[in-house]
Protein backbone atom coordinates (compact mmCIF):
# COMPACT_ATOMS: atom_id res chain seq x y z
CA UNK A 1 0.00 0.00 0.00
CA UNK A 2 2.11 2.92 -1.24
CA UNK A 3 1.65 6.07 -3.29
CA UNK A 4 -1.84 6.90 -2.02
CA UNK A 5 -3.06 10.44 -1.61
CA UNK A 6 -5.37 12.07 0.95
CA UNK A 7 -7.59 15.07 0.16
CA UNK A 8 -6.96 18.04 2.45
CA UNK A 9 -8.16 21.61 2.74
CA UNK A 10 -5.39 24.10 1.98
CA UNK A 11 -5.70 27.70 3.12
CA UNK A 12 -4.68 30.27 0.53
CA UNK A 13 -4.17 32.86 3.27
CA UNK A 14 -2.08 31.14 5.96
CA UNK A 15 -0.89 28.07 4.07
CA UNK A 16 -2.14 25.57 6.66
CA UNK A 17 -3.56 22.18 5.67
CA UNK A 18 -6.44 20.48 7.45
CA UNK A 19 -8.51 17.30 7.22
CA UNK A 20 -11.37 16.70 6.61
CA UNK A 21 -11.90 19.62 4.24
CA UNK A 22 -13.82 22.42 5.96
CA UNK A 23 -15.71 25.43 4.58
CA UNK A 24 -13.21 27.87 6.09
CA UNK A 25 -9.66 27.48 7.32
CA UNK A 26 -9.96 26.30 10.97
CA UNK A 27 -6.83 28.28 11.78
CA UNK A 28 -7.52 31.72 10.22
CA UNK A 29 -10.97 31.53 8.57
CA UNK A 30 -9.31 32.01 5.16
CA UNK A 31 -10.54 30.65 1.83
CA UNK A 32 -9.98 26.91 1.47
CA UNK A 33 -8.93 25.06 -1.67
CA UNK A 34 -9.00 21.30 -1.95
CA UNK A 35 -5.57 19.72 -2.49
CA UNK A 36 -4.15 16.21 -2.60
CA UNK A 37 -1.27 15.29 -0.30
CA UNK A 38 0.79 12.16 -0.13
CA UNK A 39 -0.66 9.63 2.31
CA UNK A 40 2.68 9.37 4.10
CA UNK A 41 2.88 10.55 7.69
CA UNK A 42 3.73 9.74 11.30
CA UNK A 43 1.54 8.55 14.18
CA UNK A 44 1.30 11.22 16.89
CA UNK A 45 -1.11 9.46 19.25
CA UNK A 46 -3.49 6.50 19.25
CA UNK A 47 -6.12 4.65 21.24
CA UNK A 48 -8.14 1.44 21.21
CA UNK A 49 -11.86 1.86 21.91
CA UNK A 50 -12.95 -1.22 23.79
CA UNK A 51 -16.66 -0.81 23.06
CA UNK A 52 -17.49 1.66 20.28
CA UNK A 53 -20.83 3.47 20.78
CA UNK A 54 -22.30 1.83 17.67
CA UNK A 55 -22.79 -1.26 19.85
CA UNK A 56 -19.93 -3.26 18.35
CA UNK A 57 -17.92 -5.45 20.71
CA UNK A 58 -14.94 -5.35 18.35
CA UNK A 59 -12.21 -3.09 19.76
CA UNK A 60 -11.42 -0.27 17.35
CA UNK A 61 -7.81 0.93 17.03
CA UNK A 62 -7.63 4.51 15.78
CA UNK A 63 -4.48 6.55 15.19
CA UNK A 64 -3.99 10.29 14.78
CA UNK A 65 -1.44 10.92 12.04
CA UNK A 66 0.35 14.06 10.90
CA UNK A 67 0.81 14.06 7.14
CA UNK A 68 4.18 14.91 5.62
CA UNK A 69 4.53 18.19 3.74
CA UNK A 70 7.20 19.06 1.22
CA UNK A 71 7.49 22.62 2.51
CA UNK A 72 9.20 22.19 5.86
CA UNK A 73 8.03 25.51 7.28
CA UNK A 74 4.42 24.29 7.41
CA UNK A 75 2.99 21.55 9.60
CA UNK A 76 1.06 18.78 7.91
CA UNK A 77 -2.62 18.14 8.49
CA UNK A 78 -3.81 15.91 11.32
CA UNK A 79 -5.76 12.89 10.03
CA UNK A 80 -7.65 10.20 11.94
CA UNK A 81 -7.26 6.69 10.58
CA UNK A 82 -8.42 3.22 11.49
CA UNK A 83 -5.94 0.38 11.48
CA UNK A 84 -5.93 -3.39 11.81
CA UNK A 85 -2.29 -3.35 12.94
CA UNK A 86 -2.26 -3.98 16.71
CA UNK A 87 1.41 -2.96 16.92
CA UNK A 88 1.01 0.52 15.48
CA UNK A 89 2.25 3.14 17.96
CA UNK A 90 3.38 6.72 18.32
CA UNK A 91 6.31 7.54 16.06
CA UNK A 92 5.62 4.84 13.49
CA UNK A 93 5.61 5.84 9.84
CA UNK A 94 2.37 5.05 8.02
CA UNK A 95 0.75 5.25 4.61
CA UNK A 96 -2.86 6.41 4.57
CA UNK A 97 -5.54 5.41 2.10
CA UNK A 98 -8.94 7.12 1.82
CA UNK A 99 -11.99 4.88 1.82
CA UNK A 100 -15.16 5.57 -0.17
CA UNK A 101 -17.07 6.20 3.08
CA UNK A 102 -14.77 9.14 3.92
CA UNK A 103 -12.79 7.32 6.56
CA UNK A 104 -9.06 6.66 6.22
CA UNK A 105 -7.10 3.44 6.74
CA UNK A 106 -3.52 3.39 8.05
CA UNK A 107 -0.83 0.82 7.30
CA UNK A 108 2.68 0.82 8.71
CA UNK A 109 5.55 1.43 6.34
CA UNK A 110 9.19 0.56 6.77
CA UNK B 1 -27.69 20.64 45.84
CA UNK B 2 -28.81 17.03 45.70
CA UNK B 3 -26.55 14.08 46.29
CA UNK B 4 -25.11 12.92 42.97
CA UNK B 5 -25.50 9.32 41.82
CA UNK B 6 -28.14 6.93 40.57
CA UNK B 7 -31.41 8.50 41.78
CA UNK B 8 -34.31 6.94 39.86
CA UNK B 9 -35.89 10.42 39.97
CA UNK B 10 -36.96 12.87 37.28
CA UNK B 11 -35.01 16.03 36.42
CA UNK B 12 -37.90 18.15 37.71
CA UNK B 13 -37.94 16.31 41.03
CA UNK B 14 -34.18 16.71 41.43
CA UNK B 15 -34.33 20.39 40.49
CA UNK B 16 -37.02 20.99 43.12
CA UNK B 17 -34.98 19.18 45.76
CA UNK B 18 -31.87 21.23 44.97
CA UNK B 19 -33.93 24.42 45.22
CA UNK B 20 -35.36 23.34 48.58
CA UNK B 21 -31.82 22.70 49.80
CA UNK B 22 -30.81 26.23 48.75
CA UNK B 23 -33.79 27.74 50.58
CA UNK B 24 -33.07 25.64 53.68
CA UNK B 25 -29.48 26.84 53.81
CA UNK B 26 -30.39 30.47 53.05
CA UNK B 27 -33.99 31.15 54.18
CA UNK B 28 -33.91 34.91 53.54
CA UNK B 29 -32.81 35.01 49.91
CA UNK B 30 -34.65 37.43 47.58
CA UNK B 31 -37.12 35.85 45.18
CA UNK B 32 -35.65 35.32 41.73
CA UNK B 33 -37.02 37.30 38.80
CA UNK B 34 -35.38 35.04 36.20
CA UNK B 35 -34.64 31.30 36.12
CA UNK B 36 -31.83 29.86 34.04
CA UNK B 37 -31.76 26.10 33.63
CA UNK B 38 -28.38 24.59 32.82
CA UNK B 39 -28.87 21.21 31.18
CA UNK B 40 -27.20 19.43 28.29
CA UNK B 41 -29.69 17.02 26.77
CA UNK B 42 -32.84 16.39 28.86
CA UNK B 43 -34.70 15.45 25.69
CA UNK B 44 -32.41 12.49 25.04
CA UNK B 45 -31.68 11.54 28.66
CA UNK B 46 -35.17 12.04 30.13
CA UNK B 47 -37.63 12.75 27.27
CA UNK B 48 -38.15 16.23 28.70
CA UNK B 49 -38.78 19.27 26.50
CA UNK B 50 -39.61 22.92 27.20
CA UNK B 51 -37.39 22.45 30.20
CA UNK B 52 -37.10 26.05 31.42
CA UNK B 53 -40.87 26.40 31.78
CA UNK B 54 -41.13 22.92 33.28
CA UNK B 55 -38.55 23.68 35.98
CA UNK B 56 -40.23 27.02 36.71
CA UNK B 57 -43.44 25.13 37.41
CA UNK B 58 -41.70 22.44 39.43
CA UNK B 59 -40.07 25.06 41.66
CA UNK B 60 -43.29 27.07 42.04
CA UNK B 61 -41.70 30.25 40.75
CA UNK B 62 -44.86 31.65 39.21
CA UNK B 63 -44.59 33.59 35.98
CA UNK B 64 -40.96 34.75 36.07
CA UNK B 65 -38.76 34.72 32.97
CA UNK B 66 -37.09 31.39 32.28
CA UNK B 67 -34.35 30.38 29.87
CA UNK B 68 -32.33 27.24 29.14
CA UNK B 69 -28.59 27.65 28.61
CA UNK B 70 -26.64 24.84 26.96
CA UNK B 71 -22.91 24.58 26.29
CA UNK B 72 -22.48 20.80 26.58
CA UNK B 73 -21.01 19.95 30.02
CA UNK B 74 -19.89 23.60 30.32
CA UNK B 75 -23.54 24.64 30.58
CA UNK B 76 -23.24 25.48 34.28
CA UNK B 77 -20.62 28.20 33.97
CA UNK B 78 -22.16 29.38 30.69
CA UNK B 79 -25.34 29.90 32.71
CA UNK B 80 -23.34 31.90 35.25
CA UNK B 81 -22.04 34.10 32.44
CA UNK B 82 -25.58 34.82 31.21
CA UNK B 83 -26.98 35.32 34.72
CA UNK B 84 -24.18 37.72 35.64
CA UNK B 85 -24.75 39.72 32.47
CA UNK B 86 -28.49 39.96 33.18
CA UNK B 87 -27.86 41.24 36.71
CA UNK B 88 -25.01 43.59 35.86
CA UNK B 89 -26.97 45.12 32.98
CA UNK B 90 -29.81 45.96 35.35
CA UNK B 91 -32.25 43.76 33.47
CA UNK B 92 -32.77 41.47 36.50
CA UNK B 93 -32.26 41.71 40.27
CA UNK B 94 -31.91 38.03 41.15
CA UNK B 95 -31.29 35.16 38.74
CA UNK B 96 -31.64 31.59 39.94
CA UNK B 97 -29.45 29.05 38.13
CA UNK B 98 -30.55 25.43 38.32
CA UNK B 99 -28.22 22.82 36.86
CA UNK B 100 -29.74 19.40 36.36
CA UNK B 101 -29.24 16.16 34.42
CA UNK B 102 -30.45 12.58 34.81
CA UNK B 103 -28.19 10.21 32.87
CA UNK B 104 -28.58 6.83 34.52
CA UNK B 105 -32.04 5.75 33.42
CA UNK B 106 -30.99 5.21 29.79
CA UNK B 107 -28.33 2.62 30.61
CA UNK B 108 -24.65 3.07 29.90
CA UNK B 109 -24.63 2.14 26.19
CA UNK B 110 -27.43 4.52 25.26
CA UNK B 111 -26.14 7.26 27.57
CA UNK B 112 -22.68 7.06 26.02
CA UNK B 113 -24.25 7.28 22.57
CA UNK B 114 -25.93 10.52 23.66
CA UNK B 115 -22.64 11.86 25.03
CA UNK B 116 -20.77 10.89 21.86
CA UNK B 117 -22.98 13.33 19.92
CA UNK B 118 -20.70 16.02 21.30
CA UNK B 119 -17.97 14.79 18.94
CA UNK B 120 -17.51 15.63 15.27
CA UNK B 121 -19.55 13.29 12.99
CA UNK B 122 -16.40 11.89 11.33
CA UNK B 123 -14.88 11.12 14.72
CA UNK B 124 -18.05 9.25 15.63
CA UNK B 125 -17.80 7.32 12.35
CA UNK B 126 -14.53 5.84 13.65
CA UNK B 127 -16.36 4.60 16.75
CA UNK B 128 -14.67 7.18 18.95
CA UNK B 129 -16.24 7.90 22.33
CA UNK B 130 -15.54 10.95 24.49
CA UNK B 131 -13.18 8.73 26.47
CA UNK B 132 -11.34 7.89 23.25
CA UNK B 133 -10.96 11.54 22.32
CA UNK B 134 -9.53 12.31 25.76
CA UNK B 135 -7.34 9.21 25.43
CA UNK B 136 -5.62 10.77 22.38
CA UNK B 137 -4.74 13.84 24.43
CA UNK B 138 -3.77 11.89 27.55
CA UNK B 139 -1.43 9.56 25.64
CA UNK B 140 0.20 12.43 23.74
CA UNK B 141 0.67 14.35 26.99
CA UNK B 142 2.19 11.35 28.80
CA UNK B 143 4.49 10.42 25.92
CA UNK B 144 5.58 13.99 25.14
CA UNK B 145 6.57 14.61 28.75
CA UNK B 146 7.83 11.03 29.35
CA UNK B 147 5.38 10.44 32.20
CA UNK B 148 4.24 7.03 33.50
CA UNK B 149 0.59 5.94 33.19
CA UNK B 150 0.50 5.27 36.96
CA UNK B 151 -0.04 9.03 37.35
CA UNK B 152 -3.57 8.48 36.03
CA UNK B 153 -4.22 5.87 38.72
CA UNK B 154 -2.90 8.15 41.43
CA UNK B 155 -5.05 11.07 40.25
CA UNK B 156 -8.15 8.86 40.40
CA UNK B 157 -7.23 7.61 43.88
CA UNK B 158 -6.79 11.21 45.06
CA UNK B 159 -10.27 12.12 43.75
CA UNK B 160 -11.86 9.17 45.58
CA UNK B 161 -10.00 10.01 48.78
CA UNK B 162 -11.57 13.48 48.79
CA UNK B 163 -14.96 12.26 47.57
CA UNK B 164 -15.22 10.09 50.66
CA UNK B 165 -15.49 13.31 52.71
CA UNK B 166 -18.27 14.79 50.56
CA UNK B 167 -21.84 13.84 51.52
CA UNK B 168 -23.02 14.78 48.01
CA UNK B 169 -20.47 12.57 46.23
CA UNK B 170 -21.49 9.58 44.15
CA UNK B 171 -18.44 7.62 45.35
CA UNK B 172 -17.73 7.86 49.07
CA UNK B 173 -15.27 5.02 49.44
CA UNK B 174 -11.53 5.31 49.07
CA UNK B 175 -9.97 3.49 46.12
CA UNK B 176 -6.26 2.85 45.83
CA UNK B 177 -4.19 3.30 42.70
CA UNK B 178 -4.03 -0.50 42.54
CA UNK B 179 -7.83 -0.67 42.60
CA UNK B 180 -7.98 1.74 39.68
CA UNK B 181 -5.27 -0.16 37.80
CA UNK B 182 -7.37 -3.32 38.06
CA UNK B 183 -10.36 -1.84 36.22
CA UNK B 184 -10.84 -2.69 32.52
CA UNK B 185 -9.46 -0.54 29.73
CA UNK B 186 -12.13 1.56 27.97
CA UNK B 187 -9.93 3.62 25.63
CA UNK B 188 -6.23 2.91 26.02
CA UNK B 189 -4.60 4.33 28.17
CA UNK B 190 -7.83 5.21 30.01
CA UNK B 191 -9.46 2.59 32.25
CA UNK B 192 -12.98 2.59 33.62
CA UNK B 193 -11.56 3.73 36.94
CA UNK B 194 -10.18 6.83 35.22
CA UNK B 195 -13.62 7.96 34.03
CA UNK B 196 -16.22 10.07 35.81
CA UNK B 197 -19.44 8.09 36.18
CA UNK B 198 -22.84 8.59 34.60
CA UNK B 199 -24.80 10.52 37.22
CA UNK B 200 -28.09 12.10 38.16
CA UNK B 201 -28.09 15.30 40.15
CA UNK B 202 -29.02 18.95 40.49
CA UNK B 203 -27.49 22.07 42.01
CA UNK B 204 -28.62 25.70 42.46
CA UNK B 205 -27.03 29.08 42.94
CA UNK B 206 -28.60 32.54 43.12
CA UNK B 207 -26.94 35.54 41.45
CA UNK B 208 -28.08 38.85 42.90
CA UNK B 209 -27.46 42.50 42.17
CA UNK B 210 -26.91 43.32 45.82
CA UNK B 211 -23.87 42.42 47.92
CA UNK B 212 -23.57 38.79 48.91
CA UNK B 213 -20.94 36.72 50.69
CA UNK B 214 -19.26 35.79 47.37
CA UNK B 215 -18.68 38.02 44.36
CA UNK B 216 -18.08 37.05 40.72
CA UNK B 217 -14.78 38.76 39.86
CA UNK B 218 -14.42 37.63 36.25
CA UNK B 219 -15.60 35.12 33.68
CA UNK B 220 -13.84 33.88 30.56
CA UNK B 221 -15.38 31.82 27.77
CA UNK B 222 -13.76 30.33 24.66
CA UNK B 223 -14.34 27.62 22.08
CA UNK B 224 -12.13 25.42 19.94
CA UNK B 225 -12.64 23.45 16.72
CA UNK B 226 -15.19 20.67 17.08
CA UNK B 227 -12.89 18.24 15.29
CA UNK B 228 -9.58 17.44 16.98
CA UNK B 229 -7.95 17.22 13.55
CA UNK B 230 -8.91 20.84 12.84
CA UNK B 231 -6.76 22.09 15.70
CA UNK B 232 -3.36 23.39 14.74
CA UNK B 233 0.08 22.37 15.91
CA UNK B 234 1.28 19.56 18.13
CA UNK B 235 0.58 21.62 21.26
CA UNK B 236 -3.11 21.02 20.46
CA UNK B 237 -2.59 17.36 21.33
CA UNK B 238 -1.15 17.85 24.83
CA UNK B 239 -3.49 20.48 26.27
CA UNK B 240 -6.51 22.62 25.54
CA UNK B 241 -6.28 26.04 23.89
CA UNK B 242 -9.86 26.92 24.85
CA UNK B 243 -8.97 26.52 28.53
CA UNK B 244 -5.93 28.76 28.12
CA UNK B 245 -7.98 31.39 26.26
CA UNK B 246 -10.91 31.30 28.70
CA UNK B 247 -8.54 31.51 31.67
CA UNK B 248 -6.68 34.45 30.14
CA UNK B 249 -9.97 36.28 29.65
CA UNK B 250 -11.16 35.52 33.18
CA UNK B 251 -7.87 36.58 34.77
CA UNK B 252 -7.81 39.78 32.70
CA UNK B 253 -11.39 40.72 33.55
CA UNK B 254 -10.79 40.00 37.24
CA UNK B 255 -7.41 41.71 37.41
CA UNK B 256 -6.06 38.52 38.95
CA UNK B 257 -3.59 35.80 38.07
CA UNK B 258 -3.11 32.14 38.94
CA UNK B 259 -0.91 33.21 41.86
CA UNK B 260 -3.94 34.83 43.51
CA UNK B 261 -6.13 31.69 43.46
CA UNK B 262 -6.55 29.82 46.75
CA UNK B 263 -8.85 26.95 45.74
CA UNK B 264 -9.75 25.36 42.40
CA UNK B 265 -12.59 23.35 40.89
CA UNK B 266 -11.52 21.86 37.55
CA UNK B 267 -13.22 19.60 35.03
CA UNK B 268 -11.60 16.19 35.61
CA UNK B 269 -14.06 14.09 33.61
CA UNK B 270 -11.14 11.69 33.07
CA UNK B 271 -8.11 11.20 35.29
CA UNK B 272 -5.16 13.04 33.88
CA UNK B 273 -7.30 16.05 33.04
CA UNK B 274 -6.76 17.52 36.52
CA UNK B 275 -3.05 17.82 35.81
CA UNK B 276 -3.44 18.92 32.19
CA UNK B 277 -6.05 21.52 33.15
CA UNK B 278 -3.91 22.93 35.96
CA UNK B 279 -1.16 23.52 33.40
CA UNK B 280 -3.55 25.24 30.98
CA UNK B 281 -4.95 27.36 33.85
CA UNK B 282 -1.45 28.60 34.66
CA UNK B 283 -0.72 26.76 37.92
CA UNK B 284 2.04 24.52 36.57
CA UNK B 285 4.37 24.60 33.57
CA UNK B 286 3.77 22.11 30.73
CA UNK B 287 4.46 18.54 31.81
CA UNK B 288 4.41 19.22 35.55
CA UNK B 289 0.69 19.09 36.37
CA UNK B 290 0.12 15.34 36.58
CA UNK B 291 3.22 14.84 38.71
CA UNK B 292 2.08 17.62 41.04
CA UNK B 293 -1.27 15.88 41.49
CA UNK B 294 0.46 12.57 42.27
CA UNK B 295 2.85 14.30 44.68
CA UNK B 296 -0.05 15.67 46.72
CA UNK B 297 0.29 19.32 45.74
CA UNK B 298 -3.43 19.51 44.93
CA UNK B 299 -4.53 17.68 48.07
CA UNK B 300 -5.57 19.25 51.38
CA UNK B 301 -2.95 21.70 52.49
CA UNK B 302 -1.08 21.52 49.19
CA UNK B 303 0.07 24.42 47.06
CA UNK B 304 -3.06 24.36 44.89
CA UNK B 305 -6.01 22.63 46.60
CA UNK B 306 -8.13 21.27 43.75
CA UNK B 307 -11.47 19.48 43.58
CA UNK B 308 -11.76 19.21 47.36
CA UNK B 309 -15.22 17.64 46.98
CA UNK B 310 -13.85 14.80 44.86
CA UNK B 311 -14.22 16.49 41.48
CA UNK B 312 -16.20 15.03 38.61
CA UNK B 313 -14.40 11.72 39.08
CA UNK B 314 -15.76 11.04 42.58
CA UNK B 315 -18.52 13.61 43.19
CA UNK B 316 -20.14 12.50 39.94
CA UNK B 317 -20.83 14.24 36.64
CA UNK B 318 -24.48 14.95 35.81
CA UNK B 319 -23.33 17.04 32.88
CA UNK B 320 -25.74 20.00 33.08
CA UNK B 321 -25.34 20.23 36.85
CA UNK B 322 -21.56 19.93 37.06
CA UNK B 323 -20.65 23.59 36.58
CA UNK B 324 -23.29 24.69 39.07
CA UNK B 325 -22.02 22.13 41.56
CA UNK B 326 -18.55 23.65 41.15
CA UNK B 327 -20.00 27.06 42.05
CA UNK B 328 -21.80 25.61 45.08
CA UNK B 329 -18.64 23.85 46.23
CA UNK B 330 -16.57 27.03 45.89
CA UNK B 331 -19.27 29.04 47.71
CA UNK B 332 -19.12 26.64 50.64
CA UNK B 333 -15.33 26.72 50.72
CA UNK B 334 -15.09 30.51 50.41
CA UNK B 335 -17.67 31.03 53.15
CA UNK B 336 -16.45 28.26 55.43
CA UNK B 337 -19.73 26.41 55.03
CA UNK B 338 -18.45 22.95 54.13
CA UNK B 339 -20.21 20.26 56.10
CA UNK B 340 -17.34 17.98 57.07
CA UNK B 341 -14.57 19.27 59.28
CA UNK B 342 -11.90 17.25 57.56
CA UNK B 343 -12.93 18.64 54.19
CA UNK B 344 -13.08 22.18 55.55
CA UNK B 345 -9.58 21.72 56.81
CA UNK B 346 -8.42 20.58 53.41
CA UNK B 347 -7.59 24.11 52.42
CA UNK B 348 -5.20 24.70 55.29
CA UNK B 349 -6.06 28.40 55.23
CA UNK B 350 -9.05 30.65 54.72
CA UNK B 351 -9.49 30.92 50.96
CA UNK B 352 -10.31 34.27 49.38
CA UNK B 353 -10.23 33.55 45.64
CA UNK B 354 -11.73 30.46 44.01
CA UNK B 355 -11.50 29.38 40.37
CA UNK B 356 -14.02 27.19 38.55
CA UNK B 357 -13.16 25.60 35.19
CA UNK B 358 -15.98 23.92 33.26
CA UNK B 359 -15.34 22.12 29.95
CA UNK B 360 -17.75 21.08 27.20
CA UNK B 361 -16.88 18.25 24.81
CA UNK B 362 -13.19 17.84 24.09
CA UNK B 363 -12.65 21.39 25.38
CA UNK B 364 -14.74 22.63 22.46
CA UNK B 365 -16.56 25.04 24.77
CA UNK B 366 -14.87 26.16 27.98
CA UNK B 367 -15.72 28.63 30.75
CA UNK B 368 -13.57 29.83 33.64
CA UNK B 369 -14.93 31.86 36.55
CA UNK B 370 -13.12 33.62 39.37
CA UNK B 371 -15.03 34.10 42.62
CA UNK B 372 -14.02 36.20 45.61
CA UNK B 373 -15.13 35.94 49.22
CA UNK B 374 -16.22 39.33 50.56
CA UNK B 375 -14.26 40.20 53.65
Amino acid sequence: MTGHTVPVGHCAACGADHHPVARHCPRCRGVVHRAERTGRGVVLTWTVVARPPNGSDVPQRVVLVQLDRDDQDQEGAFVLAATDDATLQTGHRVDLQSRPDGRVQAERTA
Amino acid sequence: MTPFGRSGRSPLDLAATAHQDLERRHPHLPLPDHLIVSTQDPGAFAELGNVAAAVTDALGLGSIAATRVEAAPASGLAALEVATALVRSGQRDAVLIVGVETMTTLGSTAANQVLSRMADPLERAYGLTMAAMVAFITRAHLETHRLPTRLLDEAAAKAHDLGRLNPHAQFQKAQTAADIQATPMIADPLRRGHSAPLSDGAACVLITAGPGPVRVRGIGHATDALSLTHRHGRRALIGFAATRNAAHEAYTRAGLGARDVDVIETHDAFSGMEGINLEDLGFYPPGKGMSAVAAGATRPGGAHPTNCGGGLKARGHPVGATGVAMLAELFWQLTGDVEVDERAACLGRTPRIGLAHNMGGLANNVCVALLEARS
